[in-house]
């Protein structure tokens, strides 16, 4: 093993770490706007004496595409996926709004294969962005993975509970996150490291890292990542230092 | 006509993102909508989005649609009701399918036919041994399920179905868009003709060639797993030729 300067490193996965996080958390405080639109609509329908419809979710455009336009590229796409039979009239449904990708305020509603007889039906309910926040109530992200049953983009799924006060969960608010953009983000960070560091998933797929060997989505065995992993704060990743062999 | 590339990877993505490049947009749009029923997205029943939606959406006007929608009226893929809860709806019974398969079989020179067997060696052998380097246990089970499906569907419909979704789960595994993409196009267009009855593929064999390869994933040999998904793409092509071949002669 070559020496490694430990105060140089630790200071590398300081500064990714933190702005993994930062990034992150504004991430989830997005989600959690959309989640809280959606029990207040709820909350009023309820009131009215009306048993929510997959129409009435229509009205969480305004609160989605202003995320969107908040988050820019950091989001491809962003809304709700609703609790299996939560709506009076769908069964599966979700509210999903995509940006258009040029900058410009329009917004294209995400439709997807809801049909259980086709192949590439698009069953969410056993998706692990979905059923991590419904099982265990907690935030969760997803991938990296190749979403090609639905947005069609290598990303990562971020989705929050929404619950409401009496503990019922409605949905998830969720949105697809580029990796591509994640890599952007964190890459001014990742370059003032000076020895090789991955950012990797629960499973050692690699999200993000600036060494040659390890790029995005290849793997980094459990070897080689035991003891040297450091855990991100508010995120189910960790930050692996590479060191070089001799 | 060769096929376009697909739009995009998504299941209503394939058929319903606008179609990108110059030509005879009706064929286009054509084969757009037999790529999806073959692929078992649009399935017998299912009724088409209005023509005005679905124009939009693939990008073309709507006499480009009504066109096209009425060569796959012609060409028993697709029927139309009138009046109230009337549309366009899927027709997407094996005879059909077949029938329409064996006429685009015959369209095919075999040099043609053996070109698109390039490509999908190519892109099936990189393929597996990228999946077999990034696959995760979750992928892994993932083709495990589809191998298991196939090995208990009798019904060929559904057979082929399975079969095509387990290439494309490959290239899912590989962690590449592109590739992905590649193979959704390639398995539209193989996938039906490599599973006409005449071609006598054996569910079961094909069965024990997929578990094969899901083992050299799993055990992370890019080699072997790369030879395997090679030499099945060959075998497959080479049937086909052969009935291509017979079909020329008669």
């Amino acid at each position: 093993m070559s020496p490694v300067d430990d105060s140089r490193l630790q200071a590398a996965v300081d500064s990714v770490g933190e702005a993994t996080t930062d990034l992150v958390e504004v991430i989830y405080t997005s989600l959690v706007a959309i989640g809280d639109a959606l029990i207040e609509l709820w909350t009023r329908l309820q009131a009215d004496g009306t048993s929510p419809r997959s129409s009435d979710l229509e009205s969480l455009k305004s609160t989605v595409v202003g995320e969107l336009d908040a988050r820019g590229p950091l989001f491809n796409g962003a809304g709700v996926v609703m609790a299996v039979g939560s709506l009076a009239d769908r069964r599966r449904y979700l509210e999903w709004w995509r940006a258009d990708g040029g900058g410009r305020p329009v917004s294209q509603r995400l439709v997807l294969d809801l049909n259980p007889r086709s192949e590439y039906y698009y069953d969410y309910s056993d998706m692990e962005w979905f059923t991590i926040p419904r099982d265990r109530n907690e935030k969760w992200v997803y991938g990296p993975y190749l979403d090609y049953t639905g947005v069609d983009l290598y990303v990562c799924t971020f989705a929050v509970p929404i619950r409401l006060s009496d503990g019922t969960f409605l949905g998830v608010a969720g949105a697809d996150v580029p990796v591509a953009s994640i890599e952007s983000r964190l890459w001014p960070q990742f370059r003032r490291a000076e020895s090789g560091l991955v950012l990797v998933n629960a499973d050692g797929r690699v999200i993000v890292g600036n060494d040659p060997e390890y790029i995005t989505g290849s793997k980094v065995a459990s070897v080689a990542r035991s003891g040297a992993a450091v855990p991100v704060r508010a995120t189910p990743w960790s930050l692996v230092p590479l060191h070089s062999a001799d | 006509m060769p096929i376009d590339q697909l739009g995009g990877l998504t299941a209503l993505g394939a058929v319903l993102s606008p179609l990108d490049g110059g030509g005879p947009r009706t064929d286009a749009v054509v084969q757009r909508i037999s790529a999806a029923i073959g692929l078992g997205v649009m399935v017998d029943g299912e009724q088409l989005p209005p023509e005005l939606d679905l124009a939009s959406q693939l990008g073309v006007s709507t006499v480009t649609l009504r066109e096209a929608l009425a060569v796959l009226r012609n060409e028993g893929l697709v029927y139309t009701k009138r009046g109230r809860g009337g549309g366009s709806f899927v027709k997407a019974s094996a005879d059909v399918v077949q029938s329409n398969s064996l006429t685009r079989l015959q369209q095919l020179s075999v040099e043609e036919l053996r070109d698109i067997g390039d490509e999908h060696f190519a892109v099936s052998g990189a393929a597996a041994a990228l999946a077999a380097r990034r696959s995760l246990t979750t992928d892994v089970a993932r083709l495990r399920g589809l191998v298991t499906r196939m090995r208990e569907t009798a019904e060929p419909f559904q057979c082929r179905r399975a079969d095509s979704r387990f290439h494309i789960e490959v290239a899912v595994s590989s962690q590449s868009s592109r590739l992905t993409r590649t193979e959704v196009s390639l398995q539209a267009e193989l996938s039906a003709m490599i599973w006409l009855p005449q071609v006598a593929v054996d569910p079961a064999a094909e069965a024990d060639s997929h578990h094969a390869l899901v083992d050299a994933i799993e055990a992370e040999n890019p080699d072997l797993a790369r030879e395997l998904a090679e030499f099945h793409s060959t075998t497959h092509l080479r049937s086909l030729i052969k009935l291509r071949m017979e079909l020329r002669n008669e």
